[in-house]
């Protein structure tokens, strides 16, 4: 069988190959299977929700004739090889007040977890899925994973995804969403830890007025790789999407990002714009950056950008003026600049583990 | 006898091999006043970096002296920690966090102690009324799209709320309107106590019509060449920084 961790993260528009940047694989094997015993629901099932686990999912996408987008190699890997799965359906006309939240812990019994998660909205419901990957002990820990969403005329499903795993950890992660008329798709995704990081969110807007926003932050020190390739792609009309993304590099961290907005023919009146903000605390880190916008409609208005900054030592020294170590001066200008997406996160709880996650992690930088 | 609080000792700095500070002696009690004036290039806003620990400059000679103590080279956190404040020039906006939590933190690392979220709400409120800033400056980011005045108005409320020993304000009345400089006159008028002490650095005196300077500084070219009263002041402007140069020592 053809190994689904290589030639990943495929640029859309592939480009000189010796800029690094056409695809991404992992290093080493992915762990052969082996059984996830941990349960990740947290919280009782709200009313308007109904979860499903171990579905197989081919029956249930011919169910709802849905096709979500994931490369197929991938997701016959993923089903194949699941070894936690669910599927989460927000009924129709729902507003689910209280985040779902799942929350996957590897430790020493479950060292390897193969998840594939399936999100559904159903017409004009609205929903928050929080999905998080935390480790247990310092283990060598492997996690591929594929979350589907698939948001339905009117309905508005936000995705926040939170990896905390460790140095030694390996990550592959994807994200496939679709979203029909004025449909309303927001995935924020925190990308705080790993030996190696490789995540992937692309989403289709197909129906007209749709809306999508991928807002992520990214955190890379010691000599930890991060693989990032976001898009969007307008196919219906008049549709709207936003990519933002914040990072800090340290130490001699690696990172590339592919983000693009693709403007697909026929997908007339539609704006996307792109936004990529890296801070550099250290001068040996690596950082590559590819913003694309991919225009098959001339009817359309799409903006990118990628810039990057060294750690402002003016900041640093005001913050310390006040009081602040350097290090905890250094988890502020971090914060002030995660800030914008960390404010999407309405759970306190977790937001608080993400600022003790970034603080231990500084406190090394 | 007031306790002496600063004590610079033949500093010599410099910073990227270009010497700056030639050999600077200064000393300032508990419940003085002192100001320093210079023309630009004399090292006045060096000084105040140096005084608070900037990693970009290099004290080659001498020693600084808090309370007795050589903090020559202490981290600028430590020196805050120690009583230590610096109101900014050219004050930095730090997105993300608020006024009031910014300040709460701070105190709080300053402290070492917890400081209760309502009783401080109360006090900042207080503050904020007295040097006359909108309240909702407090939930703004700090400095973030803050005028000029504004800017130097939050150093103020800083050095209020902070409560240090021993401020160093550089330039805070540079760039401000005639009511934004009574306020922020008002402000340390409001601060200044027996038990602490400011160090004034400034280019006008306006700041000083309605503040008692005790000592008034003048830097040259890395060295305090005269010191005085206020009646130096009136000296400068009529003869100009120029006519100072030949003069060396108090």
């Amino acid at each position: 069988m053809k190994n689904v961790f290589k030639g990943i993260n495929e640029i859309p528009v592939k480009t000189w190959s010796w800029l690094s940047v056409n695809d991404t694989e992992l290093k080493g094997e992915f762990p052969s299977w082996a059984a996830y015993k941990e349960n990740p629901l947290t919280g009782s099932v709200p009313e308007g929700v109904e979860i499903l686990v171990m579905e197989p999912l081919q029956t249930y996408f011919e169910k709802y004739k849905l096709e979500p987008r994931a490369k197929k190699a991938f997701q016959t890997y993923m089903q194949e090889n699941r070894n936690s799965g669910y599927v989460i359906r927000i009924t129709k006309g729902q507003t689910i007040e209280t985040p779902i939240f799942l929350s996957f812990k590897l430790d020493e019994s479950s060292p390897v977890l193969v998840d594939n998660v399936f999100i559904l909205a159903e017409e004009n419901s609205r929903a928050t899925v929080i999905i998080r990957y935390s480790p247990a002990g310092s283990l060598d820990l492997s996690h591929s994973g594929l979350t589907q969403v698939y948001a339905q005329n009117g309905a508005e499903l936000n995705l926040i995804k939170v990896q905390m795993l460790a140095d030694q950890d390996r990550h592959v992660d994807h994200v496939a969403g679709a979203a029909e008329a004025k449909a309303k798709v927001k995935v924020v995704l925190a990308e705080l830890g790993a030996k190696q990081s490789i995540t992937n969110c692309n989403i289709d807007l197909r129906g007209e007025n749709s809306e999508a926003r991928i807002d992520s932050i990214y955190l890379g020190d010691k000599e930890r790789m991060l693989d990032i390739n976001y898009r969007i792609a307008h196919l219906g009309k008049n549709t709207v999407s936003e990519i933002h993304s914040r990072g800090v590099l340290a130490d001699r961290s690696e990172k590339v990002f592919r983000g693009t907005i693709d403007f697909v023919s026929g997908a007339s009146g539609s704006r996307g714009k792109e936004e990529e903000y890296a801070v550099l605390f250290s001068p040996f880190v690596k950082n590559v950056s590819a913003p694309l916008l991919l225009c098959g409609e001339d009817d359309v208005e799409g903006a990118h950008a990628a810039s990057t900054g060294k750690l402002d030592e003016s900041k640093l020294f005001y913050l310390m003026t006040r009081g602040f170590s350097e290090t905890d001066a250094k988890k502020i200008i971090l914060e002030a600049s995660f800030n914008p997406v960390l404010q999407k996160i309405t759970d306190e709880s977790l937001k608080e583990q993400i600022f003790s996650y970034i603080k231990e992690r500084l406190s090394y930088v | 006898m007031s306790k002496l609080l600063l004590k610079v000792q033949n500093l010599h700095a410099s910073v990227e091999d270009k010497v700056i500070i030639k050999g600077l002696d200064l000393q300032i009690n508990e419940g003085e006043v002192h100001v320093i004036m210079g023309p630009n290039g004399a090292g006045k806003s060096t000084l105040a970096n140096i005084i608070m620990g900037h990693p970009n400059y290099k004290v080659t000679e001498g020693s600084i002296y808090f309370e007795g103590e050589d903090i020559t080279e202490a981290r600028t956190d430590e020196r805050a920690k120690k009583g230590l404040f610096l109101s900014f020039q050219a004050p930095e906006e730090i997105s993300g966090i608020t006024m009031e939590n910014f300040m709460r933190s701070s105190r709080a690392v300053l402290s070492g102690e917890e400081v209760k979220a309502y009783a401080f709400h109360k006090e900042l409120m207080l503050i904020m009324d007295e040097l006359q800033m909108d309240r909702n400056y407090a939930v703004r980011h700090v400095n973030a799209g803050f005028s000029g005045g504004e800017k130097k108005k939050s150093e103020i409320l800083q050095m209020l709320v902070l409560n240090p020993k021993l401020a160093i304000l550089d330039e805070t009345d540079s760039g401000l309107d005639v009511d934004a400089v009574k306020t922020v006159s008002s402000g340390i008028n409001q601060f200044k106590n027996s038990r602490n002490a400011i160090l004034i650095i400034t280019h006008n005196t306006k700041i000083l019509d309605k503040l008692h300077a005790d000592f008034v500084h003048v830097l040259m070219d890395g060295k305090i060449v005269k010191t005085g009263g206020t009646a130096l002041i009136d000296q400068i402007y009529e003869t100009g920084f120029a006519s100072m140069e030949s003069i060396s020592g108090k």
